[in-house]
């Protein structure tokens, strides 16, 4: 079984990743840690932004080994792993039992996240990460909503009841 | 100026690269040293039974030495004590890899085995009577090679008689089996909770499988541990009383003590679960034997029965033992037999039976009824085909079709997850489907890249690491056979006489000792087989034998580990993420 998690940074893919790992006894895996790791980056070097090229092959060599993973598993997927649809189609294709769920959370709830994780951001800064966000949500949304198969919103919920929704869906 | 900066740069440097490798190597030495403890734990069982035929004062028997024992013991908890005292005055950080794991598993049986040996040379191997002539270096290889062949649970031996050792040798010969069968390391490091080095590196490095094992953290690896062990006991428990019946009931000539009966039982236990193959009697299991009289009877356990219990259990332990958790802990026979290993690995023993027995049934010389070759079929086969290598006939007169057909279980080995040596079926089973598919899409012009087997995928990458594995399995066997052909190509025998080395005793002596099965599937010059032993060997051939043993025990991918980079690694550790990162901050952020 492979539970796919889709989101925005700050959805609470990982946070809710675990504990649904925790639950299920799977393997939990972050995406985009592991498409680090093997790109050889550090997490400050902006590899993603400078060389996307390069990321998105290391992405899509990531998705399919992730996909013929033996066990059970959760996998915290990369924000843009819609924006190519191969990755998708290497999961449909080898892992049996496949859930992909969105944890949609609002541009707004999401900006005060992030603010809120950088204190030291001053108004400019806020206001461009406000805009940021409005902006990736508009262009993702729309693709993370087709792509998955339930969609969670996060905006009121802790993430223990979101991982009970989770687990109730996976039931049905 | 600039000179000296640069100068006292580099000599930080340096310090710190001489630091570094320091605490490697100690990080690899202590815990090699503290897995130790689990022979001494070993030795103390040992010196419970040689009390127990001490206090007994039987004739029949040698007489014991239990200061053997406890010297034996001393040396194992001693490296025990230096190991903790080295963690205590000088504790490391250095985080243990898959390298740093398998150069555990070097050390570890290297000292195992010569703190074994240690004892067997005390005992007097490889002959009691005559222990002086031989020389010391000869005698720590002997015993060398009998620990290690305990240890991988080969069963070759080097002593031209058992029965010339007390009994407490005897049980602890096996007894290695048993621990080999899980693991030395695997077994105490599953036992000991307070272990305080990353226990998954290590069981990797031991345990041998097609693709490495990666466990979240130190409970799973402790867990995978337990489970194995659980299923190891119940089964052991179920193998040894069912062997007390049989042994009770349908013996032919009665057992004259009750505790005869009991030390065959556990002995023949531990060769049969472990897979390993030391027998207590010169006779093995049933081989026939010549009395004085000249009568010739059925030796060993003299008893079908118990044949038949060997031959079942053998074939279990040759099984992967999650398959029996899942049956024994969790209800699932579904797990079991739907998993492909598991028929391919029955359908492997039951086809080659029926040949053999097919072969044996039109063999004008053969012994005994329809029933008692079927028997003789069936238990060569799962002896073989498990690693086990007891013997309940002498195979290798055999007609040459039989012995092709149990030439086939030489190459097979027992399932992964099992206590078993050589290839596993499971590498068969993906080197069918590999074939299958490379073929296929030759055919059909396909591009197909991967396949599945028992719910895990391989591709290019993962098939084509196993077929490098099996390949360089046999590159091995070849250069070994040709070593041991260029090392020995006199025999010594022991008694004095000596013979000249044929190239089927070379090559089935490697395969043999490669797959960890123990006697080689014929005789040859140096009666290497089901009858005899490697006595006869140099002791550089031995010494070849025994490297042979360990790798064929540890896999090829464990001794590649040993050069792994960090590179390499990272690779394999690649779900272990331990970095948290959103690759949408940088867009969020900028």
């Amino acid at each position: 079984m492979k539970i796919l998690l889709f989101g925005l940074i700050g959805s609470g893919k990982t946070t809710v990743g675990q504990a649904l790992a925790k639950e299920l006894n799977a393997d939990f895996i972050e995406m985009d840690a592991v498409t680090l790791e093997r790109s050889g980056f550090d997490s400050t070097e902006e590899v993603y932004a400078v060389r996307r090229s390069l990321w998105q092959e290391l992405e899509l060599d990531v998705s399919r080994d992730i996909s013929t993973h033996a066990n059970a598993t959760v996998v915290a997927c990369s924000g843009d792993i819609v924006e190519n649809e191969l990755n998708l189609e290497y999961f449909r294709e080898n892992s049996a039992a496949l859930h992909i769920v969105y944890l949609k959370a609002s541009p707004e709830v999401l900006a005060k996240r992030i603010i809120g994780s950088h204190p030291q951001a001053t108004q400019s800064d806020q206001e461009r990460i406000t805009n940021n966000i409005q902006q990736l949500f508009n262009d993702r949304n729309e693709l993370y909503t087709s792509h998955s198969m339930t969609v969670i919103d996060t905006d009121n919920l802790l993430p223990a009841d979101v991982v009970k929704q989770v687990l109730a869906e996976i039931q049905k | 100026m600039n000179m000296s900066q640069e100068e006292s740069r580099q000599t930080k440097k340096e310090g710190n690269f001489l630091k570094r490798a320091f605490d490697e190597v100690v990080s690899v030495l202590v815990p090699a040293l503290e897995v130790q403890v689990i022979l001494g734990l070993s030795f103390v069982l040992t010196l419970l039974v040689s009390w127990f035929y001490i206090g007994m004062n039987d004739p029949r028997f040698p007489v014991e030495q239990p200061m053997n024992i406890v010297w034996a013991a001393l040396v194992s908890f001693g490296a025990f004590a230096i190991g903790q005292i080295i963690r205590k005055v000088y504790p490391v950080q250095t985080k243990l890899d898959l390298k740093h794991g398998a150069f555990v598993i070097l050390l570890v049986w290297f000292f195992a085995c010569s703190i074994s040996s240690f004892y067997f040379i005390l005992s007097g191997f490889p002959v009691p009577a005559q222990a002086e002539t031989f020389g010391l270096w000869r005698q720590y290889v002997d015993g060398f090679y009998e620990a290690m062949s305990g240890f991988t649970t080969t069963g070759t031996s080097i002593l031209p008689s058992v029965e010339a050792f007390p009994r407490s040798v005897i049980f602890y010969r096996s007894w290695t089996h048993w621990v080999g069968g899980m693991g030395i390391a695997y077994m105490i490091i599953t036992l000991w909770r307070g272990f305080q080095t990353r226990r998954g590196e290590i069981i990797n490095s031991e345990a041998e499988t097609p693709v490495f094992m990666l466990y979240k953290d130190e409970e799973e690896a402790i867990n995978s541990g337990a489970e194995f062990l659980k299923v190891y006991v119940v089964l052991s428990v179920i193998c040894t009383v069912l062997l007390l019946i049989t042994g009770a009931y349908f013996r032919v000539t009665p057992y004259t003590q009750w505790y005869d009966n009991v030390f065959d039982a556990l002995t023949m236990m531990f060769g049969a679960l472990g897979t390993g193959g030391f027998g207590v009697y010169d006779t093995s299991v049933g081989l026939m034997q010549t009395l004085p009289d000249g009568t010739r009877v059925i030796g060993g356990l003299q008893n079908p029965m118990s044949e038949w219990v060997l031959a079942f259990f053998m074939a279990f332990a040759g099984m992967n033992l999650a398959l029996w958790y899942m049956l024994m802990f969790k209800k699932k026979a579904s797990a079991m037999f739907n998993n492909t290993e598991f028929r391919a690995f029955w359908a492997f023993i039951i086809l080659s039976t029926l040949g053999i027995w097919a072969v044996l049934m039109t063999w004008p010389d053969r012994i005994g009824t329809a029933l008692d070759n079927l028997r003789y079929a069936f238990f060569s086969v799962t002896t073989i085909v498990s690693t086990t290598g007891y013997a309940n006939t002498d195979f290798s007169v055999w007609p040459i079709g039989a012995i092709a057909i149990l030439f086939l279980s030489y190459l097979m080995g027992g399932s992964v997850g099992s206590t078993g040596g050589g290839l596993k079926t499971l590498r068969f089973v993906v080197l069918y489907k590999y074939c299958k598919m490379q073929i296929l899409n030759v055919i059909h012009g396909r591009n197909d890249d991967s396949f599945v087997v028992d719910g895990m995928r391989y591709d290019n990458k993962t098939a084509g690491l196993i077929l490098v594995n099996m390949i360089i399995y046999f590159l091995i066997f070849f250069a070994g056979a040709v070593l041991i052909a260029l090392t020995s190509a006199t025999i010594y025998f022991v008694n004095g006489g000596s013979a000249t080395m044929d190239l089927e005793t070379a090559f089935t002596a490697a395969i043999a000792n490669l797959g960890n099965i123990g006697p080689a599937v014929i005789n040859g010059a140096s009666n290497s087989g089901a009858t005899g032993n490697y006595s006869a060997f140099s002791v550089t051939a031995k010494v070849i034998m025994a490297i042979m043993m360990f790798i064929g025990r540890v896999g090829v991918l464990t001794i590649v580990m040993l050069f792994i980079s960090r590179v390499g690694q990272r690779n394999f550790q690649h779900n272990r993420s331990t970095v948290e990162f959103d690759s949408d901050a940088p867009m969020i952020l900028k």
